[in-house]
């Protein structure tokens, strides 16, 4: 009997093997192909009245995490593009283009994060015309200096236009999530893409024209407004942001209000009040940062009404976040770790069709808003093509008022 | 998950103890290596063979302190490494069943490695890691046990075995973006012998291990992120900033053997090996998403065969192997709508392959002196080759290698009392590169993944060299009727780069043990 037991305990063990044996991963990996180009057919749909030539449009295919850039220019409403690696792809078109009157458009669409996986696919794109902001981020300094001190954060907004535009109301926020991540939230889609949302917001001051910026002027918003430099901040810091126009003042004694204006705090998680935290940070990544105007007619109370509200539908987090419509957007411009964040976007297409970066937190760089001309008085005309990834130096020293922008009269250094 | 490693412990601690008691043979170091010589049923995956080697009772116990410098050496392995080992191995025959067992403990602390912050064996065929520029120490353990349980003559034709392994790894790099990684591989490989005659048998055996990874990545300078880079093969990275990632590796192996033997005048065995494996790597545990997975083929074959005459002995050796692995990428995409269901998979394609062939043949000569030799002299060469290729953009690492080595030991008696022996040995080896070349023709080709790590790597694979490896063993009996062989054994590599990258790579191994 004993003889017996040993072929048998080893045709077990033989049994217990094969139970151990994993089908399922063969068979998702067996049937793997090769990977093959791709071709792809863009068809674009000018939604704007008036236009019957696609004349002056362009496409750009970017997948950002192969490094992978196609550009292409209509010729027609559709245009086809071959030698496409499988990816995910942002899509962009835009371009300037004359309607049916003679009048010159900037027009623009796209699509982010979408995927070309399938030959021969045709992809549809809505093209509108872009509301060119005369008001726009000139410079921003997110990722803080050595070792870690990041209170020197500062964003400047430039009046791009020839005319005098007013602060006064204009909303800032940075938007949710706070760093690029792939990990993005679910919003409701009842929302239909028109909103983008943060869990902060701020406002400037003024009840209508206090505080104008004329044509070449811009004004500097500071975490805080103080010179950095200095022994008790950060002598590593790039900055002395003592003469910002304005200061998120969060009322922490160890970083008292400075002379600069206090941004006015409007929503916190459903709230006006700031809550605990003793700062306003945003990301030492990159955020994506929006200012926006709410036309004097239309009611936008985020705190009171609850349709400007939402959770994070990932989430059971019951935290609050703030919608900002997407059409009273001025100026968007989103930033992340890297050129490979560009995935992780949370701004749509038709506010940053980019991304800007430094490629480190604490290295003292900042992003700046290129200069293509110069007005009679020797202050910048900036790019704005709606795409930080093209629009912005990245990796500059920071600096404030570059170029020869100018500092509005009522900055407080010259009252 | 505990009664296998139960089960895997028995016969190790059964074979290793077993022989205390019940020896006669003297098992000087020699002796031990003209033993496994012979054991050519031994050398493959079947156990149910391992009786037709002859089913010797022995022990062998030994600690062991290498310690490796210099940096004629892959990018990825330290400048300096320190390990510190303890072996155990043993046969025993038990009733009616051969049984034969190891154990295997490794402590390795490695200075100075580079572009590896992920994963313990980045030479394990797996291409999809995470790297840095942070030159880092790393502290690994390795835990092997393994057994094999031969059961001749089930009946008059038929013998049955079944081969076992656990195997745990421990690493943890020193220096951020540092990780934490735990692997696990079980195996088992049952088999079956058909002996229609005495002198000829057949063997066939199947071969599935599990294997599991997980690496957990975090800085402990939390104020300061990291610069990373997410390898996809071949120098195609994509950089990261921050202090890592989690990742999970899953692989599943399966395959088989065939052997035939013939034993007479001479002992021939021919062995065929094949096996697939697919690993799939995850990202993250909470939300996991589908990154890459790697499918690999292995063949392998092997030619043994020796003759012994009245005092020497023939061996002779071929190995052909060659592996294939496809580099699979996926693309995901998270899901934000309502009906969140985390990250979904829409596609998968191979990006890369990777293809390595080799070719060896050996040759070795005993003049024996009863069951150990006076001395042995042989020789071996051949070819290895690798080819691999991302797909599109299209790059290219091809190397071809040949390689020679020439062997002697001289086995000296000085003393029949106490078995008193010197074995000493030398060998010469030299790597000739035949072609290759390494062309990168990706995005970011100024990253250091592709200037420092591929063409690292490319210029070491490639590049001629020269080693000298010079050995002493001590051994004797503590009394004449204490049938235990006590050795010390000194070991030294001497290997020289021949182009103007590399120096040298210097090896000193220290055995202490016991055989018996």
């Amino acid at each position: 009997m004993k003889k017996r037991n040993y072929p048998k305990l080893i045709i077990l063990s033989s049994i217990l093997s094969g139970m151990f044996f994993n089908c399922s991963s063969f068979d998702k990996i067996m049937d793997t192909e090769k990977v093959e180009p791709l071709q792809a057919e863009i068809r674009i749909e000018i939604e704007l009245e008036g236009f019957d030539s696609p004349e002056g449009l362009s496409i750009v295919l970017m997948n950002y995490l192969e490094n992978i850039r196609v550009e292409k220019e209509f010729s027609g409403l559709s245009v086809v593009i071959d030698s496409l690696i499988p990816g995910i792809y942002t899509l962009t078109v835009s371009g300037k283009t004359y309607d049916n009157q003679g009048q010159l458009y900037y027009l623009n669409g796209g699509l982010v994060n979408y995927p070309l996986i399938k030959n021969n696919e045709t992809v549809e794109i809505s093209i509108s015309g872009l509301k060119i902001s005369p008001l726009v981020f000139k410079e921003i300094y997110y990722a803080g200096s050595a070792p870690n001190y990041f209170r020197d954060q500062f964003y400047e907004i430039y009046n791009n236009s020839d005319s005098i535009l007013y602060l006064d109301g204009i909303y800032f926020a940075a938007l949710y999530p706070t760093a690029a991540t792939e990990n993005l939230p679910v919003w409701p889609e009842s929302d239909e893409n028109k909103y983008v949302y943060t869990d902060r917001l701020w406002k400037f001051p003024g009840s209508g024209s206090e505080y104008p910026l004329k044509p070449g002027e811009s004004c500097v918003v500071s975490q805080f407004a103080a010179n950095h430099q200095l022994d008790i901040y950060n002598p590593n810091s790039p900055v002395d942001c003592s003469s910002s126009e304005f200061e998120f003042n969060m009322n922490n004694k160890n970083f008292p209000d400075q002379p600069a204006y206090d941004m006015v705090h409007v929503f916190y998680n459903g709230s006006s009040a700031m809550g605990t935290v003793p700062q306003y940070l945003t990301s030492v990544f990159g955020g994506a940062y929006v200012i926006f105007q709410i036309p004097e007619n239309v009611p936008y109370d985020p705190v009171n009404d609850k349709n400007l509200q939402t959770r994070d539908l990932s989430s059971s987090s019951t935290k609050v976040y703030a919608k900002i419509p997407i059409r009273y957007v001025l100026d968007g411009v989103e930033a992340g770790h890297n050129e490979t964040k560009v995935k992780a976007k949370r701004m749509p297409v038709v506010l940053d069709a980019g991304m800007t970066y430094v490629g480190a937190s604490y290295n003292s760089l900042g992003v700046a808003r290129k200069k293509i001309g110069e007005n009679e008085d020797g202050t910048p005309i900036l790019q704005d093509t709606n795409n930080s990834t093209d629009d912005f130096d990245r990796g500059v020293k920071p600096m404030l008022r570059r170029y020869g922008a100018k500092m509005p009269s009522w900055n407080h250094t010259l009252q | 998950m505990k009664k296998i490693i139960y089960i895997l412990i028995i016969p190790f601690l059964l074979a290793a103890f077993e022989n205390i008691a019940a020896q006669e043979m003297n098992h000087s170091p020699a002796a031990v290596e003209k033993m496994k010589l012979h054991r050519i049923w031994h050398k493959t995956d079947n156990a149910a063979g391992i009786f037709l080697d002859g089913a010797e009772n022995y022990t062998l116990l030994n600690m062991s302190y290498e310690t490796i410098d210099g940096d004629f050496r892959r990018p990825q392995q330290g400048k300096e490494e320190n390990i510190l080992k303890f072996d155990a191995e043993g046969g025993v025959n038990l009733d009616k069943i051969y049984l034969w067992g190891e154990f295997r403990y490794s402590r390795n602390a490695i200075k100075d490695a580079n572009f590896n912050a992920s994963i313990i064996d980045p030479f394990r065929g797996m291409p999809y890691y995470v790297a840095d520029t942070n030159v880092s120490n790393w502290n690994n353990q390795h835990y092997e046990l393994a057994f094999k349980a031969g059961m001749p003559h089930i009946n008059d034709y038929f013998s049955l075995g079944l081969a076992g392994s656990y195997k745990a790894s421990t690493g943890a790099k020193q220096r951020d973006p540092r990780t934490e990684n735990y692997l696990m591989k079980l195996e088992l490989k049952p088999s079956i012998v058909y002996s229609p005659t005495p002198a000829h048998h057949i063997g066939l055996n199947g071969v599935y291990y599990s294997l599991k990874e997980e690496s957990y990545m975090e800085n402990i300078n939390t104020n300061i992120s990291q610069t990373y880079y997410e390898l996809y093969g071949l120098g195609t990275a994509v950089i990261g900033l921050g202090s890592g990632r989690t990742t999970n590796y899953v692989g599943n192996n399966v395959g088989g053997g065939i052997q035939y033997n013939y034993t007479g005048n001479v002992d021939v065995l021919f062995s065929s090996d094949y096996s697939l494996k697919v690993e799939e790597v995850e990202i993250s545990f909470t939300t996991p998403k589908d990154d890459s997975a790697t499918k690999q083929t292995l063949w392998k074959n092997n030619l043994y065969l020796h003759t012994t005459a009245k005092d020497h002995t023939h061996y002779l050796n071929v190995e052909y192997a060659k592996r294939h692995i496809d580099g699979i990428q996926y693309i995901t995409l998270r899901d934000v709508s309502e009906t969140y269901k985390g990250w979904i998979s829409l596609h998968k394609n191979i990006r890369s392959t990777y293809k390595d062939q080799f070719l060896q043949i050996g040759y070795d000569y005993t003049k024996n002196a009863q069951n150990e030799y006076k001395w042995l002299a042989g020789i071996q060469m051949g070819i290895k080759e690798k080819k691999d290729v991302y797909l599109i953009p299209r790059s290219e690492k091809k190397i071809k290698n040949a390689f020679g080595e020439i062997h002697g030991k001289y086995n000296c008696n000085l003393s029949d009392k106490l078995a008193k022996r010197l074995l000493m040995g030398i060998s010469f080896a030299y790597n000739k590169n035949l072609s290759g070349h390494y062309l990168y023709g990706g995005s970011h080709p100024e990253y250091p993944i592709v200037t420092e790590l591929e063409q690292g790597d490319f210029d070491y694979l490639s590049s001629d060299f020269y080693a000298l490896n010079v050995s002493a063993t001590y051994s004797q009996r503590i009394k004449k009727e204490n049938k235990i062989n006590f050795f010390i054994k000194a070991n030294g590599i001497f290997a020289k780069g021949q182009n103007t990258y590399f120096n040298d790579r210097n090896n000193l191994l220290f055995t202490l043990g016991c055989n018996f």
